[in-house]
């Protein structure tokens, strides 16, 4: 069926409708990439054997992650005419117990997480909101780590089946685009776009609405639109939840702003280590074109768009938009310098818009909304919000989506509910391998683009890092260079040489063999790889050393100075000990030891033979009794001697 | 037909120059005799194929663009941009792109086929840099190095910049440049001495012109190297 009028939408809206809300007996299983790691695929398996084999009337549904990875694997149970309910940390005899208790009789279990009783994000879409709920269990919206959330590009990650658009549609999709091929002139989209303040999600945060009205502007016969998805940072996985859990959202922003710019073509470059995140977008595209949502002759308008997928190669330096677009015309994935830009010169020579996965998602709430509700999400009149992925030492790692110009203390204590065994917090890592260390006295700082930059790091695509006092600020420096010299595409000279340099004089300090000159020496590094990178990755690489150089440099010092590192990580700078007191002769240490480098009778004091230790740390893991201790390496030299 | 005739004027350095369009900042600078070093430029390449890849032609532009550091080699010239040269904060990065690359770089300059018109070694002359040695600066290789020809020459320990006078005329080098600094290319280079006939006391005698630091970190040198 091709749909060209908005009652066609409505008719596939019903199906959609009554997908979400069958009459059946429902469980739900989070199934994107890390509800399967999570063991979520085993368990849908399970509960499929389990219902045949008890003849039990049920239909078994997947989602994307609706963003509690800490309580994967998830399982819900949905009743005909009451709210889905959520069970976390799911095991078979669990999953046999939700069956027998909720699904079958209808009493849910007290250890239930949650009830998803109205929208997570109240006024952007009321598909959901139930009479009757169930007693004593808590509202989704009550806890903690939904309380402080809009969810506008997560909209319906966690809640629709992204293998169906049928409930994409149901859920208030693709309207946006049938307003603004039938309603809004192409002028009025970027006018829009470029009046609710949004700003390129991928991480420099340059307007978005300015970006589209160049390519808009620019001369050529061809214009082409690119979906970038290929992200690398270390720690974040924003883009892949919205392309495993609501793959429809970016086709719709795609389409809306290849509408906008006069765009024949739209390129989605997708990192090929996403192989579920692929499947999704093709199955999407594929699903689309079959409704006549895209390819020739959008909603029966003259408009005609199509999408491919490009797989990418795998390298980092292809996040950068000049380095992706040389990848997507076949050659090496380098990046080149600009300008030209590729608003005027950009796939195969013609005018090309490259914006971020998040970006595109936001659009059709934009179009649908208008700018003025998109830029008053924010607190303090900052537009929109943004999604971040938690991890790193935090109680509810996940992924998360909040207004912009939230304090930072808030999504770490309240959403992430703190550190975990009651340490200390030390430092907030955002935006990867460009970004910096925020310590604690910046806590208090409003989360938006230009706050994050005074204070030496950036918003990046959205990872974000969490550090506690066992965490070494200069290792920290040293693990995020050695990401970038390794990704380093060789081209230029600062980043392929400068890099490596910087590792090295970053190494030397971890192991204790540097000297005072090497800091005044590594500032210098930082401050000319900036300014004079081609692209950047290598602009942004200095940034964790900067920052951790101007917070943490008591850490550096110390580690140059005094040979010594006071959160015992640095390897060279420690020794393992056995304390004469703790140690009870179990021998567990010396089973364990992979170098035979503990000796010791049963039920006597053990001992470590320094020449023989490798520093694998292991002893220090299994000991019971905190017997062994991580010493300072040098210090106890010097009292020798 | 139009386009082509419309001229363009950029600042460079405080002067206006005109161009056409088409023109890099680059092409410009060496069409009007501004100096601007360059490594991966090749002038029989076409504009479209200039990739900006050794950064040792980044101008600064003050204003009119995208401020910053930018390689004139691809910088196209448009109205109202201004452009420096010669400032301190190109002079630095300049100084280290050419730093970095030196700091991969042999320094057997002694057999190298394009020494005496080694536009590397230019470069590191121009930027001060220490650690090339003369040979880099000598025409005289294989068998007419005075080397070679068993005449004790310090070439390959003295830090080049004098153009290598002596050596070009077949004179031995004395050392008038200070020795170089560094001592693990010292510790590399002086290597070429041992296939030759002189033992340590014939360095040293010969390199009375250093500092007496130099020598006597020479001297260490030279017994961890093993020297007769």
């Amino acid at each position: 069926m091709k749909v060209s009028k908005l009652y066609h939408l409505e008719d596939i809206a019903e199906i959609g409708r009554s997908q979400l809300e069958s009459n059946q007996p429902k469980l739900i299983f989070g199934l994107s990439t890390c509800g399967i790691a999570a063991g979520g695929k085993e368990l849908i398996e399970f509960a499929d054997d389990y219902i045949i084999e008890k003849g039990i009337d049920a239909e078994l549904s997947s989602v994307g992650c609706i963003g509690m990875c800490y309580a994967e694997p998830l399982v819900d149970v949905k009743l005909p005419g009451m709210p889905r309910v959520t069970y976390c940390n799911v095991d078979k005899n669990m999953l046999k117990t939700i069956i027998d208790e909720h699904l079958v009789k209808g009493v849910p279990i007290e250890y239930a997480l949650g009830q998803l009783s109205r929208e997570l994000s109240e006024g952007i879409y009321d598909t959901i909101n139930f009479k009757y709920l169930y007693k004593d269990i808590v509202n989704y919206k009550d806890l903690p780590f939904f309380f402080k959330q809009v969810r506008v590009v997560l909209r319906n990650c966690g809640i629709i089946n992204p293998k169906d658009i049928t409930e994409y549609i149901a859920r208030g999709g693709y309207r946006a685009l049938y307003k603004s091929l039938y309603e809004v002139k192409p002028e009025k989209v970027i006018e829009e776009v470029k009046s609710s303040g949004l700003k390129g999600r991928g991480g420099a945060g340059f307007p978005t609405g300015l970006k589209w009205e160049f390519c808009y502007k620019a001369r050529g016969d061809e214009k082409y639109i690119i979906c970038n998805a290929d992200e690398g940072d270390p720690g974040a996985y924003m883009d892949r939840a919205v392309l495993e859990g609501d793959p429809h959202s970016i086709i719709e922003g795609m389409i809306i702003g290849a509408y906008a710019m006069g765009a024949t073509a739209g390129y989605i470059y997708v990192r090929a280590e996403y192989p579920l995140a692929i499947e999704h977008l093709k199955l999407a595209i594929k699903q689309a074109e079959d409704y006549g949502l895209l390819g020739d002759r959008i909603f029966g308008t003259d408009f005609s768009f199509k999408i491919h997928i490009r797989e990418g190669g795998g390298v980092f330096v292809c996040g950068e938009e000049t380095a992706l677009i040389s990848s997507i015309e076949g050659q090496r994935g380098e990046p080149r310098p600009r300008p030209p830009f590729p608003a005027s010169k950009g796939l195969w020579g013609k005018p090309t818009n490259i914006n971020n996965v998040e970006t595109w998602a936001n659009i059709p709430m934009i179009i649908q909304r208008g700018s003025e509700w998109f830029s008053s999400i924010g607190l303090d009149r900052r537009p929109g919000t943004k999604v971040f992925s938690l991890v790193g030492k935090i109680n509810r790692s996940g992924l998360i989506e909040v207004p912009l110009g939230i304090p930072l203390q808030d999504i770490i204590y309240e959403i992430g509910g703190g550190l975990p065994n009651n340490k200390e917090f030390k430092a907030v890592q955002t935006g990867g391998p460009s970004g910096g260390c925020i310590p604690t006295n910046f806590l208090n700082t409003p989360v938006d683009y230009d706050n994050l930059k005074a204070i030496g790091s950036i918003m990046g695509s959205g990872g974000m890092v969490v550090m506690d006092e066992d965490t070494c600020m200069v290792d920290v420096a040293r693990y995020f260079l050695s990401f970038t010299s390794e990704e380093s595409c060789g081209k230029c000279v600062p980043c392929r040489i400068g890099t490596k340099k910087m590792l090295k004089l970053l190494e030397g300090i971890c192991k204790g063999e540097a000297q005072e000159t090497d800091i005044k020496l590594l500032e210098e590094l930082c401050v000319n790889i900036n300014k004079g990178a081609l692209c950047g990755l290598g602009q942004t690489a200095p940034n964790p050393v900067l920052t951790t150089l101007k917070y943490f440099s008591d850490e550096y010092r110390e580690h140059i100075v005094n040979k010594r590192c006071s959160s015992n990580h640095c390897i060279s700078l420690i020794k393992f000990e056995i304390n004469k007191e703790g140690c009870t002769g179990c021998t567990l240490c010396s089973k364990v030891c992979p170098a035979e480098a503990i000796t010791g009778e049963k039920k006597k004091t053990h001992h470590i033979i320094l020449d023989k230790c490798v520093k694998c740390g292991k002893c220090y893991e299994v000991c019971r009794f905190n017997a062994v201790m991580k010493v300072d390496f040098f210090k106890l030299e010097e009292e020798v001697s | 037909m139009q386009t082509t005739r419309v001229k363009i004027t950029v600042k460079i350095d405080g002067n206006d120059y005109v161009c056409s369009p088409d023109e890099k900042i680059l092409d410009v600078a060496k069409r009007c005799g501004i100096d601007i070093p360059t490594l991966c430029y090749n002038p029989l390449f076409k504009s479209e194929l200039r990739v900006g890849a050794c950064r040792v032609c980044v101008v600064e532009v003050i204003s009119g663009g995208k401020s910053g550091l930018q390689s004139s080699c691809t910088l196209p010239v448009s109205t109202g941009l201004v452009v420096s040269t010669k400032n301190e904060a190109v002079y630095n990065e300049r100084r280290m792109i050419i730093e970095l690359l030196l700091s991969e770089h042999l320094f057997d300059c002694w057999h190298c086929d394009i020494s005496g018109n080694c536009n590397f070694a230019k470069l590191c002359r121009d930027y001060d840099l220490d650690g090339v040695p003369v040979c880099a600066e000598c025409f005289n290789k294989n068998e007419s190095c005075l080397l070679q020809k068993n005449i004790l020459c310090l070439g390959p320990i003295t830090q080049m910049g004098c153009r290598a006078y002596c050596t070009n005329i077949g004179q031995e080098c004395e050392g008038c440049f200070h020795m170089i600094t560094n001592k693990n290319i010292i510790k590399s280079n002086i290597k070429i001495f041992k296939s030759m006939p002189f033992t340590s006391k014939d360095i040293l005698d010969a390199a009375q012109i250093f500092s007496s630091d130099s020598i006597t970190s020479l001297e260490r040198i030279l017994k961890e190297e093993n020297f007769q």
